[in-house]
């Protein structure tokens, strides 16, 4: 039926309840299965998915030249808290998991291989980095474009702790109860007392070690002031003399220095932890062309000189380090090659059993 | 609507007053229905039926079973049997304060109160106009470190160290939800109170009652459906929250809420948090049943509740 029937109908007195309930339900399912979220989704920006903080335009400005406007930038605090929500169906483009969560994401199959002929900046990255564990399929696919490695540390004032030697067991330093604080990641925590008890793999724990590291996270709990889930809540914390040290990562060593705070970045006896992180790609990534675009401007020179200016991680992009004073590096503690920067300390692993962790690291939470 | 034809069926048409009276009424409740057959029935039954499958790596496996439900009654499941006892006690330490909190408040409108009452109950209403979260932000702020209370009382000079017991324990938790629930518990216990008749009171008076007296013969008894309400409109919603004891409850405010949270976030097992929630609404209800059981059938009823 088209208007002008319709309309005649309408004055003829022709129609009956019957047709209009009809017209009315046809028109109401048009509207609700109108293609708008998909035909948004298309034409919109690349959506990257990315850990709290790290949504700042200075990490990809290859991408706002290009198109003029910035991706969107969901956050997560969690990388496996990301994965779920990914499987459930959240539409992304691109997400930022680490080295150590790479096995999970593979596993999931939710990603898709990257063709490394259209990044233009692939030539300049880190041969090391690009052939870490999971990074590439069974048959050389490349799944993980590596872009910002970095250390996992302990942050602390030197003006209101008192060290006699830095080490991991300052987290467990009695002296400083209720002024000590750490990540809320079950993997991390629980590598941290691995490392602390002097096991072979912290990343995978046997079932003794296990018990043991538990029991030494129960002792800990009460010396805790809260487990932290976004580093401006530690930054602060710790700029304000709430917490004397606590876990953290190179860039609160800049923001803090930047706002005048003495803070100090362990070098633990026991060794630094450090990792990668980087970009894969979703399965039905929705604008993969941007996608592209954003990965490429994200490995780019100019990328990684601010990243080691502005955040201070190391990056993937070997040139990055030509742009950028020796001083500057010096001060940051990177070296010119990742590798002998993860040779210095324990570069974090793959964990195995991660529900076991996970919930070992729940019930020390809730205090069973 | 048809009151006409129920009342009188020789009148109107046969085919009329042989639908049956109920079968109008449902028509006229058909779109509220929809809503809570869509929004709340189908989720409710899929955590039912999820909280009997498991969870096998990525995947959900759909086979029958009981041994998420099993869990909780193992020495593997003690840290969820402490966090619903935790969960329990906090909401209704929490509601007892809300309750004692919002009772003087709902008297002093309902009886103190002469002139512009609508004034004084939007002004009531106006911190809950901004988000909770919002709310529990403020309270971060006013608690913490270098909050108004430290900072006010060390301006003072009363303490050189900020005290650190105010935030992040089970504590902060309970003040947070005491204040954000407020507006909760005043409403239906005003509502009861301005109820009241006003000639018992005088009545009272004037048979020799002193005011203490007559306020627990009278008032207290005639206001008891509006405080029971704001009991249980308070300790429902408050056992399962989780976003108040993360923002405020450090390492030993969590409450189960959180925990399930994990379970369908991190922990990546969809159906032992289902079984969690499903185990979670069964204590609510019998914590509920034992609170109006407690309170006396025949009390409610003269309470008209």
């Amino acid at each position: 039926m088209d208007s002008q029937d319709f309309l005649s109908a309408m004055k003829a007195g022709r129609m009956s309840r019957r047709d209009i309930l009809q017209m009315l339900t046809a028109a109401g399912l048009t509207m609700t299965m109108l293609p708008v979220g998909r035909a948004k989704a298309a034409y919109g920006e690349a959506i990257y998915f990315t850990w709290e903080g790290y949504n700042d335009p200075g990490f990809h400005p290859g991408y706002t030249a290009k198109h003029g406007a910035e991706p969107e930038g969901p956050v997560f605090g969690d990388v496996e808290e990301a994965l779920t929500k990914v499987r459930s169906g959240f539409q992304v483009d691109v997400v930022h998991p680490c080295n150590l969560d790479l096995q999970r994401w593979r596993e999931a199959d939710v990603l898709q291989a990257i063709d490394t002929s259209r990044l233009s900046n692939w030539g300049n990255l880190f041969e090391s980095l690009k052939k870490l564990a999971y990074a590439q399929g069974d048959k050389g696919e490349q799944f993980f474009i590596p872009v910002d490695w970095g250390n996992t540390s302990i942050l602390y004032r030197p003006d209101l702790f008192d060290v006699k030697e830095e080490s991991w067991t300052m987290l467990w330093d009695e002296r400083y109860a209720g002024q000590l604080s750490m990540a809320a990641d079950a993997t991390e925590s629980v590598a941290i007392a691995g490392i602390v008890l002097g096991v072979k793999d912290p990343f995978n724990l046997t079932d003794e070690e296990l018990v043991k590291a538990k029991e030494l996270l129960v002792k800990q709990k009460p010396l805790m002031r809260f487990y932290w889930d976004s580093n401006s809540a530690v930054e602060q914390a710790l700029a304000s003399g709430e917490l004397v040290a606590a876990t953290g990562w190179n860039s609160s060593v800049v923001t803090l220095t930047g706002q005048g705070v003495n803070i100090k970045y362990a070098n633990p006896k026991e060794g630094i932890m450090s990792y990668c992180c980087g970009l894969v790609m979703t399965k039905d990534a929705p604008h993969a062309d941007k996608a592209y675009d954003l990965i490429d401007a994200m490995i780019s020179p100019e990328a990684g000189k601010w990243l080691i200016e502005a955040q201070g991680y190391g990056h993937s992009n070997a040139k990055s380090f030509d742009l950028v004073e020796e001083k500057v590096l010096a001060e940051r503690g990177l070296p010119k090659d990742p590798t002998q920067f993860f040779g210095q300390g324990i570069f974090q692993q793959p964990t195995l059993n991660v529900d076991k962790v996970q919930k070992l690291f729940e019930e020390v939470k809730a205090g069973a | 609507m048809n009151t006409q034809t129920a009342t009188n069926p020789a009148v109107g048409d046969a085919a009329l007053s042989a639908r049956p009276e109920w079968l109008d009424g449902l028509w006229l409740i058909v779109p509220t229905l929809l809503i809570v057959i869509g929004m709340m029935v189908v989720p409710l039954v899929g955590i039912v039926v999820v909280s009997f499958w498991t969870q096998t790596g990525f995947n959900i496996e759909a086979t029958w079973t009981l041994d998420n439900y099993r869990v909780l009654f193992t020495p593997e499941g003690a840290l969820y049997r402490i966090l619903i006892v935790k969960s329990l006690w906090m909401s209704l330490t929490a509601t007892i304060a809300v309750v004692l909190l919002a009772y003087p408040m709902a008297y002093f409108m309902a009886f103190r109160i002469e002139r512009a009452k609508l004034i004084w109950i939007i002004l009531l209403t106006v911190p809950f106009w901004t988000s909770y979260l919002l709310r529990i932000f403020a309270w971060k702020v006013i608690l913490g470190f270098n909050g108004v209370i430290n900072s006010g009382l060390k301006a003072v000079g009363l303490i050189d160290k900020p005290l650190e017991f105010l935030l992040y324990n089970p504590t902060s938790v309970t003040i947070t939800l005491a204040h954000a629930w407020a507006a909760y518990a005043v409403l239906p216990i005003y509502v009861s109170l301005e109820k009241i008749d006003r000639s018992y009171l005088e009545a009272a008076t004037d048979l020799g009652d002193s005011k203490w007296k007559r306020f627990w013969r009278i008032t207290f008894p005639l206001s008891l459906p509006g405080t029971i309400a704001a009991i249980l409109l308070v300790f429902i919603p408050t056992v399962g929250d989780y976003i108040t004891p993360t923002l405020v409850g450090g390492t030993s405010g969590i409450m189960i809420g959180n925990s399930i949270v994990t379970q369908f976030g991190k922990a990546n097992n969809a159906p032992l948090g289902a079984a969690l929630s499903c185990i979670m609404m069964l204590a609510i209800t019998l914590a509920v049943c034992a609170f109006l059981a407690a309170i006396g059938r025949k009390r409610l009823k003269a309470a008209d509740l």
